[in-house]
């Protein structure tokens, strides 16, 4: 392939990427070959490989970011044919340099803040009718849920009260009947030990419901909320 | 070559290059001093230039030579202090690896 052929196709294959890369690239290979002495009708064949090779190493330098800005295919043509440093090499820059590149993206991004705020904006004035009836009835929802687990909470309470008590009664009147029918007496005692057991359990349990698990929903809950919320605000700004 | 040239030792060779002359040097030229150390395509470096271009270590210039514009390379002074960093983490690598070959009487 001749040099003019070879430009013109570098030209084509390029296409797609920013004016000013696609110029610096090609003026870069022109300035290259006139410097090796490249007449125009002359291969280049030998020097600098296909254009395609050449085409894909400067979009595997500018990969990153493409990739983050989402606006070219990378796979438009095939990249089979770089050789196995060079991809290593520019595997390697592309992470060293993701860092910087990515902050650089993101002060980019800025620029559109100010218009998506405004949507956004424009949107909660839109929609406030629904939100309204929305917002009761998550409150309601809200309410009906916190009663559910107090009222369970109570009974567990009571559970465990009602059990210790009824074993203590038991254990009492079986330690009066001691004598008289021993091998009952000893039965019911054993049982009432086992009930006082069991309501110390409940009571237990109940208490690290209360003052270990709940804290921890709640707070799993808030911390969803919040995230849901932060996610939220990122894709505003 | 046996040993791979990583991306941070072909950026160090890069600027080492570019620096040696004041007013900057080009493309082709780059290339090929590049080449008589490390194995390389005449088509490897125009990324990783253009790489070090956006990262502030180099910059650019067009300067008239025979009836055209040629593209320069000049070192910034955030590749000059890239260099030196890169200088300076090399001697201390090699000299460790040189003197494990040595037979490790110093390390």
């Amino acid at each position: 392939m001749n040099r003019k052929d070879f430009i013109g196709k570098l030209s084509m294959l390029l296409a797609g990427l920013p004016e000013g890369e696609r110029r610096e690239a090609v003026q870069y290979y022109e300035d290259y070959l006139s410097d090796a002495g490249v007449g125009p009708e002359e291969d280049v064949q030998p020097i600098l490989g296909t254009p395609e090779e050449v085409a894909a190493s400067i979009r595997d330098g500018l990969k990153d970011e493409e990739g983050r800005q989402g606006v070219f295919s990378e796979r438009g043509f095939s990249q089979a044919d770089t050789g196995a440093k060079h991809e290593m090499i520019q595997e390697d820059l592309n992470r060293r340099y993701r860092d910087r590149s990515g902050a650089d993206k993101t002060t980019g991004k800025k620029g559109m803040s100010g218009g998506m705020i405004v949507l956004l904006v424009l949107l909660g004035i839109l929609a406030f009718p629904v939100l309204i009836p929305m917002a009761v009835a998550a409150l309601v929802i809200a309410a009906v849920f916190l009663a559910a687990v107090v009222a369970v909470v109570v009974c567990f309470l009571l559970a465990g009260v009602l059990c210790v008590a009824v074993g203590v009664i038991s254990l009492i009147a079986a330690c009066t009947k001691l004598a008289l029918y021993p091998a009952g007496a000893l039965f019911l005692i054993g049982a009432s030990l086992l009930i006082i057991g069991l309501g110390i359990l409940l009571t237990m349990l109940l208490a690290w419901v209360t003052f270990k698990a709940f804290p921890a929903f709640m707070r799993g809950t808030v911390n969803l909320c919040s995230s849901l919320l932060r996610r939220k605000g990122g894709r505003a700004s | 070559m046996i040993f791979n040239t990583g991306a941070a030792l072909l950026d160090a060779i890069v600027l080492a290059v570019v620096s040696r002359d004041a007013e900057g040097t080009y493309g082709y030229r780059i290339t090929q001093e590049v080449r008589q150390v490390i194995d390389l395509s005449e088509s490897t470096l125009y990324p990783v230039l253009r790489r070090l271009q956006r990262d502030e270590c180099l910059e650019v210039y067009d300067r008239e030579y025979g009836g055209r514009n040629r593209r320069y390379y000049k070192l910034t002074p955030r590749g000059d202090a890239q260099l030196k960093l890169y200088r300076a983490e090399w001697e201390r690598y090699s000299g460790k690896v040189s003197s494990m070959f040595e037979g490790g009487k110093d390390a």
